[in-house]
Order: C-alpha cells, then sequence, then structure tokens
C-alpha cells in the first residue's frame, strides 16, 4: 500500500513538472509560460522529496520558485506593458533547432536505456541532511564554496554596471 | 518503487524540451526559462545519482548548481531590461545582420 | 555537540593560490578606487597602477610556488592543483593581464566604456582563468569556467551602441549558458556512472572498465562538447565570428587569448591528466572535431574581409591545431600546451596592433583599410608582421615551431592523414595572413590612421614580438619546460 502511495505521487509530481515545463518552453503567452515553470519548479522539488533530500527541496521552493521566478516575472513586466495584449512570444525557424535536440535528446535517452540499473533500495527513514551537508560546506567543498562567492559577488557588481549605464 | 532509470527519463525529457525551448524560441525570457530547465533537470540527475549512491555529493553539487542558476538568471535578466531599454524588443531576431 | 571539523588547509596552500587572491584583491582595488575618486584622471591612474601591481604580484606568487620534486600536489581539500604546469599557465594569464591593461586601454575608451569598470569585471575573469588551470574535480572546473565567462557576457553587451553589438552579446550569452548547461549535464552522467567528481577517482574508475560505461562515455562527450564550445571548436564554433565582430575589440581580445587558452588548459588538464584512461573513449569525437576545425576555420577565414573575424575563423582552426596534440602521446600533449602559450602571445599582440589603428571612435575593420599602413607606420606594421607570421606558422617565429612539434607527435603517433590535413590547410592559413601583410607593406593608396601609442606600449608590443621570434629560434629551454609541466599532469 504504501509502495503503491509512493509510485503514484512520483507519478504526479513527475506529470506536474514535465507538463510545466512543455508549456513554458512552448506557450505563445508569455505571462503563462512564467506560471507552467512554477509548476515545473515545485514538480521537480517533490521529486527531491522522493529523492530524500529534504533541504534541497525546501532551497529549491525558496530559491526557485521565490527567487528566481520573481526575477523572471519582473522581467516580464519591465519589458512588457503590462495590459499589453502581444506578450506574446514567437517561435524561430523549427526545422533546425528541432532536428538538433532531437538527436542529442534521442542520443542521451538511448545511452541511458543501456545502462544496468540497480533498483533502488526501499527509503531509508527519512533523516534530514541539512547538518551533513553543512558539514559538506566545511569540510570537502570548503574552497568551491568560497569561490563560488566570487560569482555572486560578480553578479552583483555585473548587474549594477549593466543597469546603471547610460543609454545614449 | 519507482527506479532510478524512471527519475532519469523525467530529467532527460526536461533536459530535451529545455534544449528545444533555447533553440526554437525568439523571446529572449522564454530562452532564459528554457535554460533554467536545463539546470533544473541536471539537478535531477545529481540527487538521483546521489540516491543511487547512496552519498551526499550529489546535493552538495546541486546547491552550487542552483547558485551558478540564480547568478545566470540575473545576469541574464540585466541583459534583456539593458537590451529592452535601448531597442524596445526583447525579440532575438530584430537584427540578422551577424550570421554565422 | 559533534566533533570539531578539520578545515582542509595546510600552510603554504594559500601561497599555491597566490596569482587567484592577487587577482581578487586587484578586482576589490579597482572597486574601492571607483568610489574614492570622483575626478576621471585620477581614477584611471589608480586603476592602472593597481592592475599592474596586480598582474605582477599573480606572476611573483606563481613562481614562488614550490614545486618540489616535480610531481602534482593536490590542495585546498583535494579541489586544487598545485604543480609546474599551473605555473605554467599562471604565468601566461598573468602576462595577458598585464598586456589587456596596458594594449586595451585605448580601445576601451575609444568603446566608451569606464577603465575602472572594464577591469575590475575582467579582473574575475582573470581569477577564473587562474582556476581552470587547477582544478581538480569536475564542480571546480564548472564553477572556473562559469566565473570567467559571465564577467565577459557583460562586457560584450556594456559598449553596445550597436546593433551588432547588442546581437553579439546575446549570441554569446545565450550559447554560453547553453554551452555550460550541456557541460553540466555531462558532469551529472559522469557523477552517476562513477560515483565520483574527482579527477583521480574518476580516472581510476575509467581505467578499471569503469561501472556503468555508457553513462561515462556520455558524460565524457557532453563535456567535451561544452569545453569545446568555450575553445570554439567546429561543430560548436558558430558564436565566434559574430561575436569576435561585434564585441569591442578590448572584448574580443580577451576571448581570442584568455578564453580560448583557459579553456584549452582546462581540456588539457582533462583529457592528458589523470582521465588519460578516457581519452580512448572519445579519440573519433575528438578527431573529427580536429579535422572540421582546422578545415572549416581556415576556408571560412579566406573568405572574409573583416579583420576581426578573419582572426576569430583562424582561431577556430588553432583550437584544431592545438587539440590535435591531445590525439598524440605525452609529447604530443606538450606540443599542445607548447602551441597554446605560443597562439596567446601571437594573438594577444595581433590585437594589441589592432586595437591602436583607427581614428575617434572608428577602428579599422576590412583588410583594405590596411592598404599602405607601413609606408606611414613602419614600426608598428612590422610588428604586426611578426604577429601574423606567427599566427601562418612561418620561420623563424614559434608558430612555425608550434606546427611542428604538433604535426610531428600527430605522424609519430600514426594520425598521418590528420597531420597531413593540418599542412595542407596550414597553406590556405599562410594566404590569408600574407594578404594583411601585403595590404600592409605593398600597396600605398590607403592612409590608414593610428591611435597615439604610450611608451608602455611599444615596450610590451615589442615583448611580445621578441618572445614570439625568441620561440622561434631558441625553442629548447620553453620546450623543455613544457615537458616536465605535462610530466606533472599525469
Amino acid at each position: 500500500m504504501e509502495a503503491l502511495f509512493h509510485v503514484a505521487t512520483f507519478y504526479v509530481f513527475a506529470a506536474f513538472a514535465l507538463a510545466g515545463a512543455a508549456i513554458s518552453a512552448f506557450s505563445r503567452r508569455l505571462v503563462y509560460c512564467v506560471f507552467a515553470l512554477l509548476l515545473t519548479f515545485l514538480g521537480v522539488a517533490g521529486l527531491y522529496v522522493l529523492l530524500s533530500a529534504d533541504f534541497l527541496a525546501a532551497v529549491q521552493v525558496l530559491l526557485y520558485a521565490g527567487g528566481i521566478l520573481v526575477l523572471l516575472i519582473f522581467g516580464v513586466m519591465l519589458t512588457h506593458e503590462i495590459a499589453d495584449v502581444s506578450t506574446e512570444a514567437n517561435f524561430t525557424d523549427i526545422k533546425f533547432g528541432a532536428v538538433i535536440s532531437g538527436i542529442l535528446w534521442l542520443l542521451l535517452v538511448v545511452y541511458i536505456c543501456k545502462v544496468p540499473w540497480a533498483v533502488l533500495d526501499p527509503l531509508p527513514p527519512y533523516a534530514p541532511t541539512t547538518r551533513a551537508i553543512g558539514l559538506q560546506f566545511l569540510g570537502d567543498y570548503l574552497v568551491p564554496f568560497e569561490y563560488s562567492s566570487f560569482v555572486l559577488l560578480l553578479v552583483v557588481l555585473g548587474a549594477a554596471t549593466l543597469a546603471r549605464k547610460e543609454v545614449d | 518503487m519507482p527506479a532510478p532509470l524512471e527519475y532519469l527519463a523525467v530529467s532527460c525529457i526536461l533536459f530535451g524540451i529545455g534544449i528545444a525551448g533555447v533553440l526554437t524560441r525568439r523571446n529572449l525570457l522564454v530562452i532564459l526559462m528554457s535554460i533554467e530547465l536545463m539546470l533544473n533537470s541536471a539537478n535531477l540527475a545529481f540527487l538521483t545519482f546521489s540516491r543511487l549512491h547512496g552519498q551526499l555529493h550529489g546535493q552538495v553539487i546541486a546547491i552550487f548548481v542552483m547558485t551558478v542558476a540564480a547568478a545566470e538568471a540575473a545576469i541574464g535578466l540585466a541583459i534583456v531590461v539593458a537590451l529592452f531599454r535601448q531597442t524596445g524588443s526583447v525579440r532575438i531576431d530584430e537584427a540578422t545582420r551577424l550570421r554565422g | 555537540m559533534g566533533t570539531p571539523i578539520p578545515l582542509p588547509i595546510m600552510p603554504g596552500d594559500l601561497t599555491a593560490i597566490g596569482p587567484l587572491l592577487a587577482v581578487v584583491i586587484a578586482a576589490a582595488g579597482f572597486l574601492a578606487v571607483d568610489m574614492a575618486f570622483t575626478r576621471e584622471e585620477l581614477k584611471n591612474r589608480w586603476t592602472f597602477i593597481i592592475g599592474i601591481i596586480g598582474a605582477a604580484l599573480a606572476a611573483v606568487t606563481a613562481l614562488m610556488l614550490d614545486i618540489g620534486t616535480g610531481e602534482s600536489r593536490l590542495i585546498l581539500g583535494e579541489a586544487l592543483y598545485a604543480d609546474l604546469y599551473t605555473v605554467f599557465f599562471d604565468l601566461l594569464f598573468a602576462l595577458l593581464m598585464g598586456a589587456s591593461l596596458v594594449l586595451s586601454w585605448t580601445a576601451v575608451e575609444r568603446a566608451r566604456m569606464k577603465p575602472v569598470e572594464f577591469y575590475s569585471l575582467a579582473a574575475f575573469s582573470f581569477a577564473g582563468m587562474f582556476l581552470t588551470s587547477r582544478a581538480a574535480d569536475l564542480l571546480s572546473l564548472f564553477l572556473a569556467i562559469e566565473l570567467l565567462s559571465m564577467p565577459l557576457y557583460v562586457l560584450a553587451g556594456f559598449a553596445t551602441t550597436s546593433k551588432t553589438g547588442r546581437e553579439a552579446a546575446l549570441k554569446y550569452f545565450v550559447l554560453g549558458s547553453v554551452a555550460s548547461a550541456i557541460l553540466l549535464f555531462g558532469i551529472a552522467l559522469m557523477y552517476g556512472g562513477t560515483g565520483s567528481i574527482d579527477y583521480v577517482e574518476l580516472g581510476a574508475q575509467v581505467s578499471s572498465g569503469g561501472r556503468d560505461s555508457p553513462l561515462v562515455l556520455a558524460g565524457l562527450a557532453l563535456i567535451l562538447a561544452g569545453l569545446a564550445f568555450k575553445v570554439g571548436a567546429v561543430p560548436f564554433h558558430m558564436w565566434t565570428p559574430d561575436v569576435y565582430e561585434g564585441s569591442p575589440t578590448a572584448v574580443t581580445a580577451l576571448m581570442a587569448t584568455g578564453v580560448k587558452a583557459a579553456g584549452l588548459a582546462a581540456a588539457i588538464r582533462f583529457l592528458a591528466g589523470p582521465m588519460a584512461a578516457a581519452l580512448s573513449y572519445v579519440s573519433v569525437m575528438l578527431w573529427w572535431i580536429v579535422a572540421l576545425s582546422m578545415v572549416v576555420g581556415n576556408a571560412g577565414a579566406m573568405l572574409q574581409s573583416n579583420v576581426k573575424r578573419l582572426l576569430a575563423y583562424s582561431s577556430i582552426a588553432h583550437a584544431g591545431y592545438i587539440l590535435m596534440g591531445l590525439l598524440g602521446d605525452s609529447l604530443g600533449t606538450a606540443a599542445a600546451v607548447y602551441y597554446t602559450a605560443v597562439y596567446v602571445l601571437s594573438v594577444a599582440g595581433a590585437f594589441g596592433v589592432v586595437q591602436y589603428f583607427g581614428d575617434g571612435d572608428r577602428e579599422l575593420e576590412t583588410v583594405d583599410d590596411f592598404n599602405g599602413a607601413a609606408k606611414r607606420h613602419p614600426w608598428i606594421s612590422l610588428l604586426f608582421t611578426i604577429f601574423l607570421l606567427s599566427l601562418a606558422g612561418i620561420p623563424p617565429t614559434g608558430g612555425f615551431v608550434a606546427k611542428f612539434f604538433v604535426f610531428g607527435s600527430a605522424i609519430q603517433t600514426g594520425h598521418i592523414g590528420l597531420a597531413l590535413l593540418g599542412v595542407l590547410t596550414s597553406v590556405i592559413g599562410i594566404y590569408y595572413y600574407l594578404r594583411l601583410v601585403i595590404a600592409m607593406w605593398m600597396k600605398d593608396e590607403g592612409r590608414p590612421v593610428l591611435a597615439e601609442l604610450s611608451p608602455t606600449s611599444w615596450v610590451v608590443l615589442g615583448l611580445l614580438a621578441a618572445s614570439v621570434l625568441a620561440l622561434g629560434c631558441m625553442p629548447g629551454w620553453l620546450w623543455l619546460i613544457v615537458q616536465s609541466a605535462v610530466v606533472s599532469l599525469v
């Protein structure tokens, strides 16, 4: 019974994630695109929980749904008249892009299907991962942690430079 | 129990949708969103493998990826807004003078 | 409370990342200068001083590294390497930073950028470059590449008053982010196949047959694709001509020298280091990348009349020649490193010269614009000719020796067809580089204008030209250093 429940939740979250992704990548209405992305982010967060990554699920919700999505909505609002009917998003020449992405995707799928997968063990009882992840940050990953802070500093600097540039 | 293959299938389809979005769309904001989809799919793969190997490394890497994703979104939107202030459009095919 | 966590820092580790710290401190210095002064001249003077000090400090700290017996050392929690290879590339990047400060100044101001802003962003890019050559795991590699490219996304779109510039910035950002995502997915698959991201551990897994090898194979292919994009090799080269042409020349110079060299440094470390066993998995893919890069790059460059596009296409071809070295044995790898050094020096010089031609806001664009340059400005034309001859691979310049090493190692390891293709395409290369030389020396109807060169620029250009010639006439000393640097890789 519990296993059945697990499988069902997996498919619900997966359907959320994929449907959201498809809408946000292929809808012609920009606003639909943005809000469908929320669906994807939440669906993926759900999958993280099923993979017993509780901390990451929380970060996913906070950072993507709370941060990046808001940024994107600001982007939409800053670059389009809010009441503008034509917030549409057209396609370029589809053939070339579709063929390339199709080939890449097919290759990936073929390779991944060739792998002899071990079935996941039944989930261990949910144990919080936060503490262990924090210890990793101070141990093995201390240095990457430090230079990812360079990346963040750089982004603040770069975005500020771009934003205050006066237009000729 | 869903097997790793099923999580990876979701991840791969997400990646495929992301690539297709980048290559076929003209609106810069949609392209940015498609890039976020690709990064999300990579993260899902990291977590699946992390679970498969019974380690935490994949989860820690995923946090770094999220940092970079946020950084990229911020830079991307700054470019989009700067572009919009100059041209009044966020479509990527406005000018086609430069070609291969 | 739990047990105390041992910090993974040993004494001496900080010297080993000295160059990185030097440029980051320089970046902070630029920001302080921007805040401290209001007068533009004072800002500019202090930016220059701090930049030069930062570059010099980077070079000095690179030289201070204790190499010991020449073996590779893992530092800072096994995240980074410290060995002769990193010292070699540190010196190259420090030199590049100095050259960029001196030679690009005019171009930066011509593009109406503030030098403070340009160099504070560029400093982060240099920090990324210092990281790429020393990354010891795939996460460090990914973060280094992001740190390296993000400032350039901003800088490419920085000074865009033109339509082409805007389009170039967009193209660079979108395609660059996609390449990063592809690289990242490759890293994920690699991690899935082996359960590790450390080069050493990965190498052990791969050479022992590798669990789940389809995953490793797919991951390798995606990582290689992502790196090929940064390096600008076919079939991931489509962005180069447009972005090189559309970006401000100071930024283009940085892309053609620093980004390319850093991508190559990472690719060489990745494919010839502990992971060398994986190279046999992807050698067919690499073969095609090399062959196509040489053909497409040279054929494309032949058709160009715009100088920046010409240099862009030729840089695709050079990426092909350098990667050819990786198909050989350790001598081939050494040849690739040698070629990278020669390429960086020559292109830094060539772009340095191009930046000074032009008057007011306008730069010289086409090959015909250079008609008669030698008559009016003989000395700088001579320097330009030396750099072009080196890129074309004509003795007695370093370019000839580098090509000789690369083709020689390819023939020795049985890639005779590829070496032959390399020689044939180099002949095409001679044609289009000489077209530029002929325009300068043999034609005299044009009157190209030269911006004023400061004494320091003359010194730097002269040094670059002298080192290009020295690498052609006396290759022995650098060849020895490069060989021991490559030995320390494995």
